[in-house]
This record gives structure tokens, C-alpha cells and sequence, in this order.
């Protein structure tokens, strides 16, 4: 099923004139989500390091375009620049301190930091708008209608792929794995396994922040929970619900997320137990994911013609 | 009768039956209702669930609007922005709502606020409270309750009565406290120059543990405290404050969102007696035959008694009824010019006469305080004493409708 | 003064998990929950009267060790051989599970108790007035730590605890029923939670809101003062709690901040944690 991509991406094209106005917002989430989760998935699979801070540059991308525009009266797409190099410049300070540091530790620091930015920006009330966020943000022209934000999306996502998947089968990523697998021999080939690892930190904080700029153009307007750490929670989710494993996996689990959050949400208020329920099922019963499922499927398909051809 | 009569009922008839029938199918009126319903605000968003369900239901018996039956349509927007902008849409592209209502969170409602141009949707704001949403001068956005400044120059307006020199503040710590303290002392120095400040404590939201404020609070010596703590705080720092007999050596002063029932009613036997607390709707207050009424149908359909949140969602809806009435249609540029003409439309709530400014939709109106007194026929402390800061006096400059 | 009363119950919080951690290996994230749902019980048994506030205490503690073995064994003991996001994921569902469960059979709004008989008013300790429920409050902490201490270094099954937190395999080998045991340990940090729980609830109104709130001042804590350490539980509940009177005092505006910078250099100088052990060989 190597087309499978492919075929997606086709169907991804058309849905916009297939869906009702509603679920296009709810497929931009999704969007939004898919390429935030691969961002994050990047790092987690390729060193091994669980970040609970994500959020920070997510935010980041999506405070940095929205002040622009609301106090400097940019375009929202000269935005962009700017809010990716902030993003990575938050990364950079994040990254150099806390990649030194190992499994849990390292969970909490970035947890740390990201409250920290959050505390700030929550409290800063002259600059960023405090709780009350920065509002009435919309992008001119076509970027500000449902079907060009939902393309442009689309294109990040498949721009974010690209380049992750370039990045992941270059020798820098076999670097990154190796660091993750086994430290010691790495260091020993003299390989500084640091810089590799900011560096995976880095770029997997500048893509995040892409989502948080299109986050903004949907919702309008930025405020502190952008930052906060159920954000951060919400990509380990779709990354780990969808398969980690998987290069798609993260696309996967977002997309079912964000539908069933959406679905749910308007039947009954008691989403967090719905969701409490998937995740408890996934661990115990379908570690691989949703994406895992398939593979299962396809092996077992294999499997069977296999058999039949004997 | 002869044939022309007989064929003339006949056809009066039919005619009567055909308008019948497609009244009946004549789509309601929809207008989306949205609150918080989970976490620890969820108590308010219920009681407003409720008042503006009792708002429908009496305008439906009395033949609904423009000939059509109005329906709500009520979601949680779980105080965060994100899930409320996502709500909204659902309601806007999904229901097809003609109109939103409601709204708790500040945030949230300035995130809908920025959809309203968008869509031409009209939002009607019953109680989030930052005086920002009113000053982003948005056409579609109307707030039918009072916000925190005038309740910040209303309490200064009355604390500058007050034998109270030496003042404290605790408040919780996002914009709706620092605005409602910043206004308050702002205008109480205007009108009492003697008046000090020992100290400012900004717990956060939700905080649980509040005794490090206490002492600090404490250890400055005020006379009286003002505070725009409300809902779960409230209930918390009073619990621990009694524990250090703080209202023994302090007077406390509540910003109009301390007396609610949802948190005076928690409270019971522990809220403190003869502190001044106000609330933006007492429901023994004023004794009029309209509030009279509205209580006893509150009681009768919901088994307790309209909390101030539950007021004014009826208000709010009632107020929307009138404007769709007087602009004889749905769409948002009339139902704004109906909101603003005659120099703002006017209401006469429960509570009160409502008046709207037209030139940034905000209404004002009385705000009453009382002194927290025992009672045997509550289970909850009263308020006594009442004191009332005329509308008149709340009302600030805007910068809209230039 | 004041701040040993905040670090009283933040204590009682965070050895539970501190404890989990050190012989389990998880990060518990539904601590917050059991915490949540230790006031939660109490309310229920004593139907907010607080007359019999000390007989449905122990009560409620005793559930709430019930409850923790019950979900160990059915839920957790499946995934502690996985990889460590598993174990997050799993204890991340049981508490939006657990806090959910709570709204539907408690409803949304504030829950509290008043202070018990005899602990209403206050105490005078070095002529200031100090409530006395709070000075209650240190007393059972303190008689807590000391419990446990005993607990853990004193008896035989304090010393496998021990030993399971340096060495899971030898301690197996030698024919220890390991399993069985970390059943044990984690209804303890449970029980502890719960315990922490429902002698807050005269102090503060529950709401499903405060499971998150207490799981993440309790990682705090716990990093603070080392993952694995009671002591270092207790020394970073002080610290904190110190912390946040020193900054209401100071700072008001930034004092979550300065709990937060506390957090990160610890993370940064001692990721142990000041009363931690550095993690033996690791690669």
C-alpha cells in the first residue's frame, strides 16, 4: 500500500468542496494538528526525548504573528517569517538547556520552561493582553476564508512531511537514532551527539511553530492557553494515538482527535472521560496506534495471499 | 347560510388552516446559549442555562417572536477560547443559530467577539465582565450586564462613604481582578485623598492555599479589604480567612460578583456577617411586581432561587426579544439599529431598569450592595441594609461611536 | 509559620508520588486525581456535616488504598515492563477518567466541609494567631513523614521497598514477589493522596478542577526535593511553600514564576532532585 500517501492526498484535495462548511473548520484543526504533532513526533522518534513543552513553540509562532499583525499592522503572511525564527530562537534557549538532560528530567524541565512562558505571557497584560489575548486577527484576502487557510494548511503539512521525511533518511538523522540507541559508542566515534540533538530540537520547534501561526488565522485571535501544558499534552496524544512508529502515524492520530473531539463534543460535555477511555484501551490493547492497525491488517492480508499462492 | 357565504367560510377557512400549517413550519428562531458547564465555574454556567431557558419558554407561551417559536441551543465552551470559537462555528455553520447569548469567560467572549463581523452574527454578552469587550467598539456585540468598571466605580463610589483609611486588596490574579482593583482605587483617591493602600495580593486563579496572602494581607493592617475574588475562590479564601479571624480585624468589601448563590450558597453558616457584599442581582431586591414574578416562576420551574447569572440571561434574552420585535426581522444590522435607537434601548428587568448606550452597547444600571445578615428562612446568609449606586453615576467616557 | 502549614498538605500530596516513583518507576499523573477523589469521598461519607469528620477520615483513606490496589493491578501492572510514554498516557487517561467520574456522580459545583469540632477557631503560637486547624494539619503530616520513615527503614518490608527501588531483577531473583509488592507500595502513595485530599477538604472547596492543579504542584514538589526521597518530599513542599509566601510577599505579580524557575535549576544543577540519589549506571 505504498500509494496510500498518495491517495490521501488526493482525497485531501477535494474534501474542501465534498464537506459541509462546518467540518472544513474541523479539518483545518485537524491539519493544524497533523503537522504539530509530526513536528513533535520528529524529535520524540528520533532521540527518544519525551517533551512536555511543546506548547512554547506552538505559542510562540502564534503570539509572535499575531502581535505583529495587531500592533505593527503586518500581513499575515510577512508574518510568517518572523513567527519560525522565533519559534527556533525559543527552541535554541529551551533545547541548549534541557537536551543535557535525560528521559523524565527532561520531561519536566521542558514542562518547566513552557509554564514559565506561559506564566509570562498570561501575566503580562500591556503586551500580549494578559487573559483577555490578542483579538479580531484575521488574514486578508483568500488566506482569510475557510478553503484558502484549509490549503494552506494542507501545503504546510505536506511541506512539514517533506522535509522531516528529507531530514529523517538523511546521515544526520541515522546520527540522531544512533544517539538514541546507543550514546556511548557515538560518543566514542567522536560524534558530538549534543549538537545533534539541539539541532533535532531546533527544527522540531520551528515546524511547531508554523502550526501555531495557522492555529491563529483559525481561531482568530491568541490567547495564553496556547502555552499551557494541556496544549503540550494534546500533541503527545494525537502523536502516540496515531503510532509514534509510523512516519504518519502522528497525521493519523490527529486527525482522529480532532474528529472525534468535535463529534463528541457536541453530544456531551464529558469529553475527558471519552477520551480517558481511548487512551486507556490504545495502552493496553493497541500499543501500535491507529496506524499500527492497519499495518496489522495489511501483514495479515500478506500473510493470507501468501498462503494462498503455496 | 347561502352558497356565497358557505363558500366564502369555506375559503377563510382553508386560508386559516394553510397559515396555521406553515406557522407551525415556520423554522424557530435559534439562538446559541454559551456557557461554562465543566470545571469549577460550571455552577454559574448552569444557573444561566437555566435563566435563559425560563426566558424562552414564557416568550414561546406568549406566541413567540415574529410569528415563530424561538429554540436554544446550549453548549459548553469550557472557559478556554479555542473550544468556544470551535463551539461557535459548529452553532454558526451547523444550527444555523441566528443569534449567540451568553457567555461567562472573558476570554472566550472576546474570541467570539472577533467572529461576529465575520459572520453577521449578533452576540449578546450576560456576564463576562472586561471592560474590553465593550471597548473594541464591535457593531454586533451587545452586553446586557454590567462590567467591571462600572462595578469598580460603583464600589468606590460607596467606599468613599466609608469611615475606611487604610485599604488592601486581593483579587485573583488575571485581568478581571487587576482592571476591578485598578479602577477602584483610581476613583476612591479621586474622592478621598486620605485614603492608603497597605498592600495588593494577587493569588492566582484557583489557588488552594491562600494563607500566605492572609498573613501578608493581615500583617498590613487595613481597616477594609477590597476584592473582585468571586465563584470557588471566594468560597476558599473565606473558609481560610475565618480560620485566622480575619473578619474580626477586617472589614471585607466584595466587588458585585461576590454574592452570588453559587457562592454564598456553598458558604452557608461560614460566610462572614456585616461585611458589605454586593451581587449584580439580589433576588429579594427591589420589591416589584416584575421581580416578584420572576422569582416565583424561577422557583416553581427549577426548584431554587435565580442567582444573579440566572437573571441575567433572562434579561439578556428578553432584552434581544425586544430588539427583534422592534426591527421586525433577524438580520444584524437591524437588530443593532434596534439595540441603538431612541438613545438606546431601554428594559425593565427583575432587577431593574436596564438602559443601553448606543455608542458601544453596554448597558447600565443600578448596583446594589447589602450587608451579609443571618436568616432563618434561607439556608444562606442575606443581604441586609441595601445600598443603591444609581446607574447615572457608573457611567464612564467610551471611545466608540465617533 | 504559615508556610509549614502550605507544605503540610502539599507533603501529603507529594510523597505518594515521590514514593511511586522511587519503587515503580512511573510518573504517576493520576495523583492529582486520587487526591481529588479522597476529598470527594470524604464528603460523601460525612454528607458535608463535620461532626463525624475523624470517623469517616480513616474511612476514606482505607477506600482510597482499596481503590489504588484495584487499579494497579488491573491497569497498570500491564504496562510497567513498556516504554516510559506508555505509562504516562496511562495514568494521563485514569485521570481525566477519575475526574470525570467525579463530575457525573458529584456534579459541578464547589464541595467543602467546615473545620471539625474543636478545630475551628484559633491557636496562639508565639503570641500570632494561628488557625488551629492548620496547626492540625502539621501535626499530621509531620506524624506522617514519621510513619513512613519508620515504615520504610524499621521494618522488612520497608527494606524490599527500598531494595526494589535500586534493584527490581535481583530483588526478583532472590524470590520476592515483586508484583505483589509494588500493589502494596502504590496503594500507599494512593492512601497518602487521598489522606492529603480529605484533610484539605475543610480548607478548600473541591471541584474536578483540582486534580490538575495538585498533580502539577505536585511534580513540583517532587522534582524540588528528588524523585524517590520522602524527605526530599518534605523538603521541597517547605521549599515551595516558602517560595510562594516569599513571593506573595515580594513579587505578587510574578510569584508563579519564581515556583517554576525554582523547578528548572533544580532540573538544571541537581535533575535528581536536592534530596535524590543520582541515578546509578545509566547509559
Amino acid at each position: 500500500m505504498k500509494q496510500l500517501p498518495t491517495f490521501v492526498f488526493v482525497v485531501l484535495l477535494v474534501l474542501p468542496w465534498l464537506l459541509p462548511a462546518y467540518a472544513v473548520q474541523v479539518a483545518i484543526q485537524a491539519l493544524v494538528l497533523a503537522g504539530f504533532a509530526m513536528s513533535f513526533n520528529f524529535l520524540f522518534q528520533n532521540t527518544g526525548l519525551l517533551s512536555f513543552g511543546h506548547a512554547a513553540f506552538f505559542g510562540a509562532g502564534a503570539y509572535t504573528a499575531a502581535l505583529l499583525m495587531s500592533k505593527a499592522g503586518w500581513g499575515y503572511l510577512a508574518a510568517l517569517p518572523v513567527a519560525l525564527a522565533a519559534s527556533a530562537l525559543v527552541a535554541l534557549v529551551i533545547g541548549f538547556l534541557s537536551v543535557r538532560l535525560t528521559k523524565i528530567y527532561f520531561t519536566m524541565l521542558t514542562l518547566a520552561f513552557a509554564q514559565m512562558l506561559w506564566a509570562v505571557a498570561h501575566r503580562w497584560y500591556n503586551f500580549t493582553g494578559g487573559d483577555n489575548g490578542i483579538t479580531g486577527v484575521r488574514p486578508a484576502g483568500i488566506l482569510g476564508t475557510a478553503h484558502g487557510l484549509y490549503y494552506l494548511s494542507l501545503a504546510c503539512l505536506v511541506a512539514v512531511s517533506l522535509v522531516l521525511s528529507l531530514v529523517s533518511r538523511s546521515p544526520a538523522g541515522y546520527t540522531l537514532r544512533a544517539v538514541r540507541d546507543n550514546p556511548a559508542r557515538v560518543a566514542a566515534i567522536g560524534v558530538s551527539s549534543f549538537e545533534y540533538v539541539l539541532a533535532a530540537f531546533v527544527l522540531s520547534g520551528m515546524l511547531s511553530g508554523l502550526s501555531g501561526f495557522l492555529q491563529l488565522a483559525w481561531q482568530r485571535s491568541a490567547f495564553p492557553d496556547l502555552l499551557f501544558w494541556t496544549t503540550s499534552a494534546q500533541v503527545i496524544i494525537a502523536s502516540i494515538l496515531g503510532g509514534s512508529g509510523r512516519f504518519y502515524g502522528p497525521v493519523v492520530g490527529a486527525a482522529v482527535l480532532v474528529s472525534a473531539q468535535a463529534v463528541v463534543q457536541s453530544h456531551t460535555q464529558y469529553w475527558p472521560l471519552a477520551l480517558g477511555l481511548v487512551l486507556l484501551a490504545l495502552v493496553l490493547f493497541f500499543p501500535a496506534g491507529v496506524a499500527g492497525l492497519f499495518s496489522r491488517a495489511e501483514r495479515r492480508r500478506e500473510e493470507e495471499s501468501e498462503r494462498a499462492a503455496a | 347560510m347561502n352558497r356565497t357565504a358557505k363558500a366564502t367560510t369555506a375559503s377563510l377557512a382553508l386560508l386559516a388552516l394553510a397559515a396555521g400549517v406553515s406557522l407551525a413550519q415556520q423554522p424557530p428562531i435559534k439562538i446559541g446559549v454559551i456557557n461554562v458547564l465543566s470545571g469549577s465555574f460550571a455552577a454559574y454556567g448552569k444557573t444561566g442555562k437555566q435563566g435563559a431557558q425560563l426566558a424562552a419558554d414564557e416568550i414561546n407561551a406568549a406566541g413567540g417572536l415574529l410569528g415563530r417559536k424561538v429554540e436554544i441551543i446550549q453548549v459548553d465552551d469550557q472557559a478556554k477560547p479555542d473550544i468556544g470559537v470551535q463551539e461557535a462555528k459548529r452553532l454558526i455553520l451547523n444550527e444555523k443559530v441566528n443569534f449567540l447569548l451568553g457567555v461567562d469567560s472573558s476570554s472566550v467572549a472576546l474570541a467570539l467577539a472577533s467572529l461576529t463581523n465575520e459572520y453577521k452574527i449578533p452576540l449578546v454578552v450576560t456576564h463576562a465582565a472586561t471592560p474590553a469587550l465593550t471597548e473594541q467598539c464591535n457593531p454586533y456585540v451587545f452586553r446586557t450586564s454590567n462590567n467591571a468598571r462600572m462595578d469598580a466605580f460603583a464600589a468606590a463610589d460607596l467606599a468613599a462613604k466609608l469611615p475606611y483609611k487604610r485599604w488592601a486588596n486581593i483579587g485573583p490574579d488575571y485581568e478581571f481582578g487587576h482592571a476591578s482593583w485598578n479602577d477602584f482605587i483610581a476613583r476612591l483617591k479621586e474622592k478621598r485623598p486620605d485614603v492608603v493602600v497597605t498592600g495588593e495580593q494577587w493569588p492566582k486563579g484557583g489557588e488552594s492555599n491562600y494563607t500566605p496572602y492572609i498573613t501578608a494581607l493581615i500583617q498590613g493592617q487595613p481597616e477594609a479589604v477590597f476584592s473582585a475574588l468571586w465563584a470557588g475562590d471566594l468560597v476558599t479564601f473565606v473558609r481560610q480567612a475565618n480560620a485566622f479571624g480575619f473578619f474580626k480585624q477586617i472589614k471585607l468589601f466584595e466587588d458585585p460578583v461576590g454574592a452570588a448563590l453559587e457562592t454564598i450558597g456553598p458558604l452557608g453558616k461560614e460566610a462572614p456577617l456585616g461585611e458589605l457584599f454586593s451581587t449584580r442581582y439580589w433576588f429579594l431586591y427591589p420589591d416589584s411586581k416584575t421581580n416578584k414574578a420572576f422569582v416565583e416562576a424561577y422557583y416553581k420551574r427549577w426548584n431554587e432561587y435565580p442567582s444573579y447569572n440566572a437573571e441575567e440571561h433572562y434579561a439578556g434574552m428578553q432584552m434581544l426579544a425586544q430588539a427583534i420585535r422592534q426591527a421586525k426581522s433577524l438580520d444584524a444590522e437591524a437588530i443593532k439599529k434596534a439595540f441603538e435607537a431612541g438613545g438606546g434601548m431601554t428594559y425593565e428587568a427583575p432587577e431593574g431598569k436596564k438602559w443601553m448606550r448606543p455608542a458601544d452597547h453596554q448597558v447600565f444600571e443600578n448596583l446594589v450592595w447589602g450587608y451579609t445578615a443571618a436568616s432563618d428562612q434561607y439556608p444562606f446568609v442575606i443581604l441586609k441594609d441595601i445600598q443603591v449606586i444609581p446607574a447615572k453615576d457608573t457611567i464612564y467616557p467610551t471611545k466608540c461611536g465617533k | 509559620m504559615t508556610g509549614l502549614a502550605s507544605a503540610s498538605s502539599l507533603f501529603l500530596l507529594a510523597a505518594g508520588l515521590s514514593l511511586i516513583f522511587g519503587a515503580l518507576g512511573i510518573v504517576n499523573f493520576a495523583h492529582g486525581s486520587f487526591y481529588m477523589l479522597g476529598a470527594y469521598l470524604l464528603f460523601w461519607m460525612t454528607r458535608g456535616d463535620a461532626g463525624s469528620f475523624w470517623h469517616y477520615l480513616l474511612l476514606a483513606v482505607a477506600a482510597s488504598v482499596v481503590i489504588g490496589a484495584v487499579v494497579e493491578r488491573i491497569f497498570l501492572r500491564p504496562v510497567l515492563r513498556r516504554p516510559e510514554h506508555f505509562q504516562i498516557l496511562l495514568t494521563y487517561a485514569l485521570l481525566l477518567i477519575i475526574a470525570d467520574v467525579c463530575r457525573i456522580a458529584f456534579g459541578s459545583d464547589y464541595k467543602s466541609i467546615s473545620m471539625p469540632p474543636g478545630f475551628s477557631g484559633p491557636v496562639f503560637v508565639l503570641g500570632t494567631a494561628f488557625p488551629a486547624y492548620y496547626a492540625g494539619l502539621v501535626g499530621l503530616a509531620a506524624s506522617a513523614a514519621i510513619l513512613l520513615w519508620l515504615l520504610l527503614h524499621r521494618t522488612r518490608y520497608g527494606l524490599l521497598v527500598r531494595a526494589v527501588t535500586q534493584d527490581r531483577e535481583m530483588l526478583e531473583a532472590l524470590g520476592v514477589n515483586v508484583p505483589a509488592l509494588f500493589t502494596v507500595v502504590f496503594a500507599v502513595g494512593i492512601g497518602l493522596a487521598g489522606f492529603g485530599g480529605a484533610v484539605s477538604l475543610p480548607l478548600q472547596s473541591t471541584s474536578t478542577d483540582v486534580a490538575v492543579d495538585a498533580v502539577i504542584s505536585a511534580f513540583i514538589v517532587v522534582v524540588v526535593g528528588g524523585l524517590g526521597s520522602i524527605w526530599g518530599a518534605l523538603l521541597g513542599a517547605f521549599l515551595i511553600g516558602e517560595v510562594q509566601a516569599f513571593g506573595a510577599l515580594v513579587l505578587p505579580e510574578f510569584s508563579i514564576v519564581f515556583v517554576y524557575l525554582l523547578m528548572a535549576l533544580v532540573l538544571l544543577f541537581r535533575p535528581w532532585g536536592l534530596l535524590g540519589r543520582a541515578p546509578a549506571v545509566r547509559t
